[in-house]
């Protein structure tokens, strides 16, 4: 079944991405000070309701960034936290 | 519209579903962590028609929670949310006692679809519960089914169930509308007299003339109007249980005759020289002072002795504040049931009103206050607002409604229906307690109650209100 996400409440996303420019934040601080874990949870979290959103691609992106946190990859990371800000600041442009 | 208890550590997956409910004109407490949950759920600092879980959490798994509710007998239907790599789990999760899963992305039409059967489903199984018990009532009380958890008033119930297997007389004392009637068929359902007949009559509400030949049968034509033979209550009652209401307004010369018949076990029918055994164990209640009484020459005492064998003395319900909750939860359901509405909730105010207000009339007043909520409410919950008439209870009592009486003389009303309209005016301003009222107008209780039912045959009610 195809999801309808005009059942979605817009104030709802907005929120839902101000609160990924915290984590993104977060994530950053966490990959400075090394800790992975940390990171891994945020990215599993966003792989778990980034499709509930309308975001498909954005779990996709957490999937990713779940992996190299885990594997301690810190050039992986880097890149993945990276596109998880262009991310976030293309919707924020489209919401 | 119903409430779902949802328990999310997500914020974001939370606010999305309770955003999504309120369109849907549901309402959401939402919790971050399952044990604050189940606290708040077993102590009843909550309620819902539903609760949607997350299977995976941290602290108390949603597996555990369901096991946890299941073991406080809690029947809240559960759904649980997981991820599609969690299905068997979720499979798991129905086995053991969920309602139904819905798979993580969620898809919100599937959600709502979901949480529509689930709350449907809830407010049958209320529906059901609340039926039974209403016909439980209808048919004979039992305790178990009698609201209440005051200290006060479980007392009370475990005197009735410890007396119930007893032959022992039983009296029952208590300011109108404590429930007498209620225990003394509690009484009578847990005795072994149970599959025989209980009577109750009211001494009061019957003219003393009618009494007797009530109590006792007649012959035909034992006196004018005898145009057939009568079997009394006494015999009706035959191997079960009789319940004599307000016998404190009965007169000495009937009181003379029951105590020949509570000594002798045997009754003789008016106009009959046959006497005939009978087995039927007396219940008795009054809101007066029988001693009193007593000492004024108004009872016998050796009556009072035979009845007093065992005493049962009911608190009102302004001592025992701890039952007005459970009672209005009871009240809700009944009457829901009854109207085919769903069951509102209260808000916090009408609680807080609930349980400041005295209820002089006790728990009959209660009942008839829920009973007009209900019917009147419109929305899913109970405000204080719907409590239509409160100015018996909010407005200070110098608003004497009979004061302002008067008679519409364009109207050239006899003498009988301007007494009628008086004491309908003297009723409301004393909010229905017949005794003030009796007293107020100089006349006796059984007179006030035979005016009143020669009102409420002529216009089919009381205009004061029903709350009686």
């Amino acid at each position: 079944m195809m999801q309808d996400y005009n059942l979605i409440d817009p104030k709802a996303l907005s929120k839902y991405v101000e609160r990924r420019q915290g984590d993104a934040d977060n994530c950053v601080k966490a990959l400075l000070s090394g800790d992975f874990k940390f990171i891994a949870e945020v990215a599993h979290k966003i792989k778990g309701n980034g499709t509930t959103f309308g975001y498909p691609e954005l779990s996709q992106l957490g999937e990713r960034l779940e992996v190299v946190a885990l594997q301690g990859d810190k050039e992986g990371l880097s890149q993945c936290l990276s596109e998880f800000q262009k991310w976030i600041d293309t919707t924020k442009k489209s919401i | 519209m119903g409430q779902i208890l949802l328990i999310e550590d997500d914020a974001d997956l939370a606010d999305i579903i309770a955003g999504f409910m309120r369109q849907k004109g549901h309402t959401t407490i939402k919790f971050d962590n399952s044990e604050k949950a189940l606290e708040d759920i077993v102590k009843q600092k909550v309620t819902g028609d539903i609760i949607l879980t997350d299977l995976k959490m941290p602290g108390l798994s949603g597996f555990e929670l369901i096991k946890k509710l299941h073991e406080q007998a809690i029947q809240i239907p559960i759904i649980v949310m997981t991820s599609h790599k969690t299905v068997e789990s979720a499979v798991e999760a129905v086995e053991v006692g969920a309602f139904d899963f819905v798979v993580k992305p969620l898809h919100f039409p599937q959600l709502y679809i979901s949480i529509e059967r689930a709350i449907h489903f809830s407010r049958l199984k209320d529906e059901n519960k609340t039926l039974k018990s209403v016909i439980q009532i209808k048919e004979g009380t039992e305790v178990s089914e009698i609201k209440g958890k005051s200290t006060e008033f479980l007392k009370v119930l475990d005197l009735a169930r410890r007396v119930a297997k007893s032959k022992a007389n039983v009296f029952i004392t208590g300011e109108s509308g404590t429930g007498k009637e209620v225990i003394a068929k509690a009484i009578h359902h847990m005795s072994d007299r149970k599959k025989k007949p209980f009577v109750a009559i009211n001494c009061s509400a019957i003219p003393e003339h009618l009494l007797e030949s009530e109590l006792f049968g007649h012959a035909k034509g034992a006196f004018t109007g005898a145009s057939d033979k009568k079997v009394g209550l006494f015999e009706e009652a035959e191997g079960g249980t009789l319940f004599l209401d307000e016998i404190g307004d009965m007169s000495l010369q009937l009181q003379a005759k029951l105590l020949r018949v509570l000594q002798e076990r045997k009754v003789r029918r008016v106009g009959e020289n046959q006497s005939r055994n009978i087995d039927v164990r007396v219940l008795s209640a009054t809101h007066k002072d029988l001693v009193k009484e007593i000492k004024t020459g108004k009872f016998r005492e050796d009556l009072f002795f035979r009845l007093r064998v065992i005493p049962i003395s009911i608190p009102p319900l302004r001592e025992r504040k701890d039952d007005i909750l459970p009672l209005t939860e009871f009240f809700l359901k009944k009457y829901s049931a009854l109207n085919e509405k769903p069951t509102p909730k209260l808000s916090k105010e009408t609680t807080e009103w609930l349980m400041q207000n005295s209820w002089k009339g006790n728990v009959r007043e209660l009942e008839n206050t829920i009973e007009r909520a209900v019917v009147l409410c419109q929305n899913s919950t109970i405000n204080v607002e719907d409590f239509i008439d409160l100015e018996w209870n909010t407005q200070p009592s110098s608003a004497d409604s009979s004061s302002n009486f008067l008679f519409d003389s364009n109207k050239n009303l006899t003498i009988d229906q301007l007494v009628k309209q008086y004491i309908q005016a003297v009723l409301k301003k004393n909010k229905g307690a017949k005794d003030k009222t009796a007293k107020d107008l100089d006349i006796d209780r059984k007179t006030l109650y035979r005016k009143l039912q020669e009102i409420e045959t002529e216009t089919g009610a009381l205009n004061y209100d029903a709350r009686l």
